[in-house]
């Protein structure tokens, strides 16, 4: 629960600092979410279970292991962000300030290196059994 | 420039056709600074014309793109505009024009924000010509 609140400060941070976004997701690859922080305090669909088999595809483009993917809807950004098993979604309207969050990878990699063990670790466990 | 018509078939009328050398111009003309291909495709991931100095992964761009666009578009339909596509080693930036595809990849020198301008460049001056073309 304390690392639940944690993060979802950590990942409240980023919709005061990055203009345009609404909604910050962090899920597993299967769509589930994990925790978000959004400006008006519902979760909304993120396409995180999209995302996860659209990485892996285009992982397979001969172009090295996928980084992230960006759609551009009429009225809606979202970014999707490898760190498989977890996924990040950034969630913004039209005027979301891409190159922006793109500086914040870094950051937010390294944050979350912890849990992402952590689910990997689980992940290979109920593999195994 | 890009259409000919074509007034000798009765069943269609004036069948406007596509001339794909003058398309393939058209892409060649994006295919710089560290692009390596540009495309026009269908909705399936069929390639219509392409250019550049790297055609040989373009099938496989082509075909997983489309998939991948597809799947994306299932949120929102008809109102996605634009996919990058963000890897190690590349970047493919995607768009719609008409009932086509155009699609660019480049190097992993390439800006994102060049490709998808170069992609905008391109739906934007190919949405006339193509939207005469017979869809069947």
């Amino acid at each position: 629960q304390e690392q639940k609140a944690e993060l979802q400060v950590f990942l409240n941070r980023f919709l005061t600092r990055v203009s345009g976004l609404q909604a910050v997701y962090l899920s597993d690859r299967d769509g589930t979410t994990i925790t978000f922080a959004s400006k008006n305090d519902s979760e909304q669909e993120n396409l995180s279970f999209v995302y996860a088999v659209a990485a892996e595809q285009a992982s397979t483009l001969r172009l090295g292991k996928n980084h992230s993917i960006t759609s551009f809807y009429n009225d809606q950004i979202i970014v999707h962000l490898n760190l498989l098993p977890l996924v990040v979604t950034f969630v913004g309207d039209q005027n979301l300030n891409v190159g922006l969050l793109s500086s914040f990878y870094a950051d937010l990699e390294s944050a979350l290196k912890s849990l992402r063990d952590s689910v990997s670790k689980l992940e290979n466990e109920s593999g195994d059994q | 420039e890009m259409c000919i018509r074509d007034s000798i078939n009765a069943e269609y009328g004036d069948q406007i056709m596509l001339k794909p050398r003058v398309l393939t111009q058209v892409l060649k003309q994006t295919t710089s600074h560290g692009v390596k291909c540009s495309l026009v495709m269908d909705p399936d991931g069929s390639i219509l014309a392409a250019a550049g100095e790297d055609t040989s992964n373009s099938k496989i761009i082509a075909a997983i793109g489309s998939n991948i666009w597809k799947s994306y578009e299932l949120h929102k339909p008809g109102s996605l505009n634009f996919l990058l596509i963000d890897c190690l080693q590349g970047k493919v930036v995607m768009g719609k024009v008409s009932k086509l595809l155009v699609c660019v990849y480049g190097d992993d020198k390439v800006e994102a924000g060049m490709l998808k301008a170069k992609v905008a460049a391109l739906t934007e001056y190919l949405e006339e010509p193509l939207k005469q073309m017979v869809w069947k």
